[in-house]
């Protein structure tokens, strides 16, 4: 018995249905490749309005150093995204963006952005920072849970986050009501 | 269900003739959807141009939250560091791609084949699939409550699963045998279904929906957290379906003129989930009451006869206890009760056999998790115990009286398992794991699991992993028989699994994460019904030793504003060693992708599902038919506050094609469903 032509057709237009997505995959990937990362772009932007919400004590400042440190620990991956903070005035005070490559080689800082690179070595995080003014935030899963103060979580494709603020107040930073509220959840 | 009889088979009767009506009608239909398809995906980029201008260090934190993200780190980590080859589905994957069931759902992940008989789902992986396992080497969990009953250790996922999909947060399907933590019906794999916290409902949140062959679905649920930090969810589902006339080419005779089975399609099943949550206790309940009318004259009952049905009620209730003592030490303690009760009606010439079963159980389960040396390891320590109350099992004629089987049994099972997660270097981690399960009659089985993953560099993971599984045989393989059509077996020994695999996966750039995996299964022993000549019996009987080996290549896009997708193809060659058979319900290729467009704006998504499925081997050796399907659903997500409305088609090639069952069906296979819709409605205050 021959098979009916329609058959054949009727397979290859599946196959060709099959490679569409591959295709089409393929073709964003490259039309997108070349944007830094969106995320991280929402992240450094996260950051810089923390630093609106965020009291330090101001023993954390000195005379000379009146601005505030944002210190990123590991590899950076925000790509010029940071950078471009670097000197803007928030509040009041100026900010300063200083890469660590590794958390063993930290300068004194405000705040400070532990990489997803660090996740291995979240143990000397608390022994380096101790009780100090520093408010650290990282987006390495279990991160407040481990002893940071902010962790970034995305919820429902929303970026949000965690903040400890028993750990906040421990170190003699204060957070406005407006941040707790807008907290995914506060410890 | 349980109730078998042979047949002598009819030759296989193809609607070719059919078939090449329906193909113009099938191009044209298909002409549109890759249309559509192209055409949001191509307009897609110029929807988006708008908001990546902005600098967003300008925009307030109010207005950042509102913004959707998309990169590297949505890739799930989880499935890097787990010790397995992982796959998860999300609440919003559910939503966008309109699963109806876990079915539809595992349906659409690589390397998973799911078949239906018109009365239960089954799930098969790496080229098993047995026709009539009832899913019993599958574990199956909501909130690491063990679904599988303890009779027939069905794990139900179909229309009879206990949770509405709505419910549901995330599924984790982890690959290979999970025995070593999990015990023994991880044979080849385990489901894991977290369901949503309160904040996932609204208050209260309504959902309906209508969908093709009459079938309306309502469901009603509340979630809150109280001020005092008490959280309560609340939720019921109610479904009917009238289902199909269907028409089967077996039954096609003078007896039953035009072969139809009139109105015997019906399902209907309700479902209720509580849980309350306070502190670290959580108690948890579900119920399930499920019927369906058989269609299809199984177990050699009467066609088109509207009597022959199964009904099914499973309920459990668990109280959990979890809590971080000493800063890094977690406790989860949990005790548990769980009922299944099963009767199912079969018609021979008018007169009802009823086949019922009850299963109870009582249970407890403690599991420590702690670091040591600087967490280098990580053990986790864990103990089991399950007081099998009640396994009874029952086969009678209503009317003239007449008992076939009556059979209780009781006893007790308990497990010890413990793992190790050992960081050894930065980049490489060694987790281990060792099951002790003490199983009645059958002694003490252990079962090892061995895992290297390596991470030699960020994004990228390779994983070689060692396992074996030894299932032992449950109450209805042991103790059924109806001195009829099936045997109770003299001697049976548990069935053994090993399996090795080795996975790669690897971060392409932000958009991008490839996985590829080689794996081979080695099962002795594996229990299996067989004909025996002597008494023209059924019989469980471990039969031989099967293996199968293949591969699996997986690439995942993610992209701006929840644009991605996914494509997945397995080659699985699955053999009997004596035979070198394939066996029945094996398909060799199996390809899946899946796509969502966020369109307009992030209100409104298209998400398309294709699935493919190689020609399967039926057991009296003929093939199935080659499926091509491709599902996909239109939502509009907060159209207006709160309101969400979905429109769905599923196999819109309007593909005619079977699932091999077993023998205690006249057919090879079951024809599945064509064309349908659903459309739904979910109302949040």
């Amino acid at each position: 018995m021959s098979t009916p032509k329609h058959y054949y057709n009727y397979y290859r237009l599946h196959w060709f249905l099959l490679l569409c997505p591959l295709f089409l995959l393929g073709s964003f990937g490259l039309l997108q490749a070349e944007e830094v990362n969106q995320e991280y772009q929402l992240k450094a932007a996260f950051l810089v309005n923390f630093s609106r919400f965020i009291t330090w004590p101001e023993q954390s400042f000195s005379p000379e150093h009146q601005e505030v440190t944002f210190c990123i620990a590991g590899k950076n991956p925000f790509g010029a995204t940071l950078s471009a903070v670097d000197g803007k005035k928030i509040s009041g005070r100026n900010i300063r963006v200083v890469f660590a490559d590794s958390l063993q080689k930290l300068p004194q800082c405000h705040l400070l952005y532990v990489s997803s690179s660090e996740k291995n070595d979240l143990a000397s995080l608390s022994s380096r920072v101790g009780y100090r003014p520093v408010v650290t935030v990282s987006d390495i899963p279990g991160f407040v849970a481990a002893g940071g103060s902010i962790e970034f979580v995305i919820k429902e494709d929303r970026l949000s986050f965690i903040i400890n603020n028993s750990d906040l107040k421990q170190r003699g930073i204060q957070a406005s009501a407006a941040m707790l509220d807008l907290a995914a959840s506060v410890r | 269900m349980k109730n078998l009889l042979i047949h002598h088979r009819q030759s296989k009767w193809r609607k070719l003739v059919f078939f090449e009506r329906e193909t113009s009608m099938i191009l044209k239909r298909l002409g549109y959807c890759c249309c559509f398809l192209c055409l949001s995906v191509v307009l897609h980029p110029f929807l988006l141009m708008a908001d990546t201008s902005v600098d967003l260090t300008t925009l307030s934190l109010e207005e950042l939250m509102k913004i959707p993200v998309s990169g590297a780190s949505k890739f799930d980590q989880k499935t890097s560091d787990a010790p397995a080859s992982v796959t998860i589905v999300t609440a919003d994957d559910i939503q966008k791609y309109g699963y109806r069931t876990l079915a539809d759902l595992l349906r659409s992940v690589r390397g998973i084949n799911v078949s239906y008989d018109r009365n239960y789902s089954y799930a098969g992986l790496r080229g098993f699939s047995s026709t009539g396992d009832y899913n019993s080497r599958f574990l199956v969990q909501i909130d690491g409550h063990r679904l599988n009953e303890n009779i027939y250790n069905q794990a139900f996922i179909g229309t009879e699963l206990i949770l509405d999909l709505d419910l549901v947060e995330r599924v984790e399907i982890i690959r290979g045998s999970g025995a070593s933590l999990y015990g023994s019906n991880a044979f080849f794999g385990v489901i894991n279904i977290i369901t949503k916290d309160s904040s996932g409902l609204g208050q209260p949140e309504v959902a309906g929906s209508y969908g093709s062959y009459d079938s309306y679905k309502g469901r009603l649920s509340y979630g809150r957290r109280f001020d005092s930090g008490f959280d309560l969810t609340l939720s019921g589902t109610d479904y009917f379906s009238k289902g199909q006339n269907l028409y089967y080419a077996e039954f096609d005779n003078s007896t039953n003129p035009g072969g139809i089975a009139h109105n015997a399609d019906g399902d209907k099943s309700g479902t209720l989930f509580g849980r309350m949550k306070y502190g670290p206790l959580t108690l948890e309940s579900a119920w399930v009451s499920r019927d369906k009318t058989l269609p299809t004259a199984a177990f050699g009952t009467d066609f088109n006869n509207k009597n022959t049905f199964t009904a099914d009620k499973r309920w459990y209730l668990d109280l959990k206890y979890h809590q971080k003592v000493y800063t890094n030490t977690e406790i989860t303690a949990r005790v548990f009760y769980d009922e299944y009760q099963y009767e199912g009606h079969y018609s021979y010439s008018g007169l009802i056999n009823k086949d019922t079963a009850l299963g109870q159980a009582l249970g407890a389960e403690l599991i420590v998790s702690r670091p040591f040396f600087d967490g280098a390891h990580r053990l986790t320590a864990g103990a089991e115990f399950v007081e099998n109350l009640t396994q009874h099992q029952q086969n009678e004629d209503v009317d003239p009286y007449k008992l076939y089987l009556n059979s209780t049994e009781s006893n007790q099972k308990w497990a010890f398992f413990g793992q190790d997660e050992y960081r050894m270097t930065p980049w490489l981690r060694i987790n281990a794991g060792l099951c002790l399960d003490h199983a009645p009659n059958f002694g003490n089985l252990v079962n090892p699991r061995l895992a290297f993953i390596v991470q030699p560099q960020d994004g990228t993971t390779v994983k070689l992993i060692y396992g074996t599984a030894l299932r032992p045989p449950n109450a209805y393989e042991l103790y059924y028989e109806d001195g009829v059509s099936q045997k109770r077996p003299l001697h049976l020994d548990p069935e053994k699994n090993t399996t090795y695999e080795a996975i790669v996966e690897q971060r392409l750039s932000a958009n991008y994460r490839m996985s590829a995996g080689v794996f081979h299964y080695d099962i002795e022993d594996m229990i299996r019904q067989v004909h025996d000549p002597e008494t023209d019996m059924l019989v469980f009987q471990n039969s031989g030793r099967m293996t199968a080996k293949g591969f699996e290549l997986e690439l995942e896009g993610v992209w701006t504003a929840g644009l991605r997708g996914n494509i997945g193809y397995t080659f699985q060659d699955a053999r009997d060693k004596s035979t070198g058979e394939t066996p029945a319900n094996s398909p060799q290729h199996i390809g899946k992708a899946n796509l969502i467009v966020p369109l307009f704006s992030d209100t409104w998504s298209l998400g398309t599902n294709l699935q493919y499925l190689s020609p399967r081997k039926t057991i009296d050796g003929t093939e199935t038919d080659a499926a091509w399907i491709i599902n996909m659903t239109l939502l509009a997500k907060n159209v207006r506050p709160g309101l969400t409305l979905s429109l769905s088609g599923y196999n819109l090639l309007n593909q005619k094609y079977k699932d091999p069952v077993g023998p205690e069906f006249r057919q090879n296979g079951i024809e599945q469903d064509g064309i349908t819709f659903l459309l739904k409605m979910v109302f949040s205050y």
